[in-house]
């Protein structure tokens, strides 16, 4: 696959999409956000609290206008940091000294390794030498954890090469175990660092206004040091894509080299919002009917809870899947959307655009239950109807699926206080 | 007519109606090519005159000694220059290829081992007398190829006899699963000429151990260097390209790992390999059960022609024809093999469609000494034919 002239096969999916559209999954296009940033351009900064991989940013940056941004999965957050024009300039930097160091990668013996985990301990060890050159010549004067997360951020997207993985069949699924090929690597990391300096060098001429920041962090536990009065964010679709498990083998890597004692911190402390492992939850018994504040996410889990269909299991997978799901999806919703108001100004305006997904024939009424948790904090909410509009196949599991649940309507809800 | 053994490498075999039959030990892949040819094919490949009849010969049979394999090409069916020369494909008079199954034992206990039903004893196990009465045997029906199998051809101790009975005389493959596969067998087969078949199902060890666990009848009595089949087969692998012995990879298709055969290509074209044969898993009287749980229910058997067999043939036309063949079989007529059991005894699958049927005896009268005519009528010659040529595309 060659993204801008550049073949870049040797990247794991993911990183090929964002290296090319700058997006995966993310609900931010020109068409929708250029507007709304115009439209909030006189406020100096735009907060994006669920930034993702900085879609809004790399926007703003070129609209001349600064942002805040926050992101909990350590890869997404990474990827933020690499293409934050703030960095540009000393990134490529550090790209130039890499391409000058001959035999960078280390010696391997072998061709290729087989293994049941994300990575063979050939491909750990290579890893952790990979890491320590490029910390070596990145001389960012900046605290250390920034400078280490700089160095992790040219490093780790480019780990998935050293990975053992099969693809899934959509971009967000990857499977764990297989054969990682050695031959070429270090060929491999030396187009990546190529392709990755022409892409920087391009953000950093386009981008008007090089003043962003990019924080770690979950906003449902986020505490912040600065109030907005602008922001534009998204929320993860529903019963859609797991994000920490879409960059398992990178967050796997980040697991490793922090159990080296060669990083610190990026912890994912509680479960990513809107991930679709029940297993794992955090707040599994969530009673919906008293925890959630909002009456049509009430109202739409009680259905789901009845849901019949066609299939014997349908009601086993309602208490087993969908109702802790969907409890606990527009649980995390509320409680991150009920934690940023306390960092909104008394004069804010901001816009959420969100798209309403499918579940069990009916429709997943996230955009409601926004504008409702909203209205309960005596915040204005409504959605713009100009801006509404039908999309097909988001954040489909299955892109062969016809019909109803194709069919998903984006809305913009615009948020604010006078 | 036997099959003869160009300068070039290439084998040949004249065959009347079809035309010469060839086989190239460099891709490991046959061809027919049409009479009138002839001639000037064979000046070609014995290195008399510079340029075959037409260009594709070249990027087909010229493949490892005349031109790069980054140059080849792959049109299918396997008929050249092209298969306007014929108007229908008549069956080959001779067998093509023959399975000899040098043992019944093997490290490995796959799940849907289609030769479970001769395996671990159930044919006794040939000595030197008879590994050299077999081959003997095997070459009187002039094949082009013959394939060491089994079981594990790498544990029988006749392996070595049996590819110095068959060289220069016709094409060799040794099927294996590369478990115990030592270095001076590496060297044996580069210096022979013989293409290594490398069984791996998955790239995903867990998967490819669920498919083909090592035997623990084996593991116990002969230990091994690997935990795991997976890993045995990959070392095999790498050891053969790194000492440019030609390799290609065996998987079986079941619904467990198909899904994931894309992205499994992709790292065997970088591996080197150079061809990849992909088997519908196919049954044995011995396995049944198995089988039906592995070959997943209608849904998945349609998935798999709809879609995977799609995507690796674009992927193949657009990718790793630099060098790799692919090539996917079937095998929905069970008797087109000819497999020649431990003890000489010459088999092939029952048609009939029960599917516990089995492998049934070539010539009740003479079984290890079939006549040719048996040979003809038991085993359907025309979907032979049309396996190794790749007439159903």
């Amino acid at each position: 696959m060659t993204v801008n002239g550049y073949d870049l096969d040797m990247l794991r999916e993911p990183y090929r999409a964002l290296m090319g559209a700058g997006r995966t999954y993310a609900a931010f296009d020109s068409e929708t956000t250029f507007p709304l940033i115009d439209a909030l351009h006189t406020h100096g900064t735009i907060a994006d609290p669920m930034a993702g991989y900085g879609t809004l940013m790399t926007m703003c940056a070129q609209k001349g206008i600064s942002t805040f941004n926050l992101e909990g999965n350590p890869p997404a957050y990474l990827w933020g940091i690499l293409n934050n024009p703030k960095n540009s300039d000393n990134i490529i930097q550090i790209i130039d000294r890499l391409l000058h160091i001959r035999n960078k990668v280390p010696q391997i013996d072998k061709i290729a390794d087989i293994s049941d985990d994300w990575y063979s301990p050939r491909s750990y060890t290579i890893i952790r030498a990979l890491f320590k050159i490029i910390s070596e010549v990145n001389d960012i004067r900046a605290d250390p954890q920034y400078q280490q997360d700089i160095s992790l951020a040219l490093l780790v997207p480019f780990t998935g090469r050293l990975a053992s993985y099969v693809p899934g069949n959509i971009v967000a699924n990857v499977k764990r175990g297989g054969i990682c090929v050695y031959k070429g690597l270090s060929d491999d990391f030396d187009r990546y660092l190529t392709a990755t300096k022409s892409k920087l060098i391009v953000i950093s001429k386009t981008s008007i206004n090089k003043n962003h920041e990019f924080v770690f962090g979950n906003l449902i536990t986020a505490e912040l040091d600065r109030k907005f009065s602008a922001f534009i964010t998204s929320p993860p679709y529903p019963n859609s894509r797991d994000y920490y498990a879409m960059f398992a083998p990178e967050n796997d890597c980040l697991t490793f080299l922090r159990a080296q004692g060669d990083i610190e911190n990026l912890v994912v402390k509680e479960q990513l919002i809107g991930s679709v492992r029940v297993s794992k939850y955090s707040n599994k018994n969530i009673d919906y009917d008293k925890e959630l504040s909002s009456s049509s996410a009430r109202s739409f889990i009680k259905y789901i809870s009845e849901f019949e269909g066609k299939k014997r299991r349908a009601k086993y997978d309602n208490t087993i899947y969908y109702v802790p799901y969907f409890s606990n999806y527009f649980y995390q919703i509320e409680q991150a959307y009920r934690n940023f108001a306390n960092y909104l100004t008394d004069a804010f305006e901001g816009y959420i655009v969100v798209t309403n997904n499918t579940a069990r024939n009916r429709v997943i009424p996230v955009a409601q239950s926004i504008e409702e948790l909203f209205h309960q904090l005596n915040i204005n909410a409504t959605i713009i109807d100009k801006y509404t509009r039908e999309l097909s196949h988001v954040g489909t599991i299955n892109p062969r699926v016809k019909g109803f649940k194709t069919r998903h309507m984006e809305y913009t809800i615009k948020v604010w206080r006078s | 007519m036997p099959a003869i053994r160009t300068k070039s490498g290439i084998f040949i075999r004249e065959n009347p109606e079809l035309g010469l039959i060839t086989y190239n030990p460099f891709s490991g892949l046959f061809y027919a090519c049409a009479s009138k040819d002839k001639n000037k094919l064979l000046r070609w490949l014995n290195g008399n005159n510079s340029e075959p009849p037409s260009p594709i010969y070249k990027k087909t049979l010229g493949v490892g000694w005349d031109i790069a394999i980054k140059d080849a090409e792959y049109p299918t069916p396997h008929l050249l220059p092209s298969p306007n020369e014929w108007a229908t494909v008549p069956p080959a008079n001779m067998p093509i290829l023959i399975n000899w199954l040098i043992t019944g034992n093997c490290p490995l206990a796959c799940k849907y081992c289609y030769a479970q039903d001769v395996m671990h004893g159930k044919y006794p196990e040939p000595d030197i007398k008879s590994i050299n009465n077999i081959a003997d045997k095997i070459l009187s029906y002039d094949p082009l190829v013959v394939v060491l199998t089994g079981g594990d051809p790498i544990v029988s101790p006749h392996l070595e006899r049996a590819i110095k009975l068959l060289r220069n005389k016709v094409g060799i493959i040794v099927d294996t699963c590369g478990y115990s596969l030592k270095q001076e067998q590496i060297e044996m087969f580069r210096d022979y000429g013989v293409l290594i078949r490398i069984s791996l199902d998955s790239e995903i060890p867990r998967i490819n151990r669920f498919l083909r666990p090592v035997s623990t009848e084996f593991k116990t009595s002969n230990g091994g260097p690997f935990a795991d089949s997976a890993k045995a087969a990959l070392n095999a692998i790498v050891e053969c390209v790194d000492n440019d012995v030609k390799v290609t990879v065996h998987s079986v298709a079941t619904k467990n790992n198909q899904s994931d055969f894309e992205a499994f290509g992709n790292k065997l074209f970088k591996l080197g390999v150079r061809g990849w044969r992909i088997l519908l898993v196919s049954p044995c009287k011995a396995n049944i059960k198995m089988y039906n749980k592995l070959i997943g229910d209608k849904t998945s058997q349609k998935r798999f022609y709809s879609r995977i067999v799609e995507q690796i043939m674009s992927k193949q036309r657009n990718t790793w024809y630099e060098g790799m063949s692919v090539q996917i079989i079937n095998n929905a007529i069970p008797n087109d093999v000819i497999l020649v059991a431990p003890d000489g005894t010459y088999l092939t699958e029952s048609n009939l469609t029960k599917q516990n049927s089995g492998k049934v005896i070539i010539d009740l009268e003479a079984p290890k000494n079939p006549k040719i005519e048996c040979i003809r009528t038991h085993v359907d010659m025309n979907a032979h034919t049309a396996r190794y040529l790749y007439l159903h595309d």
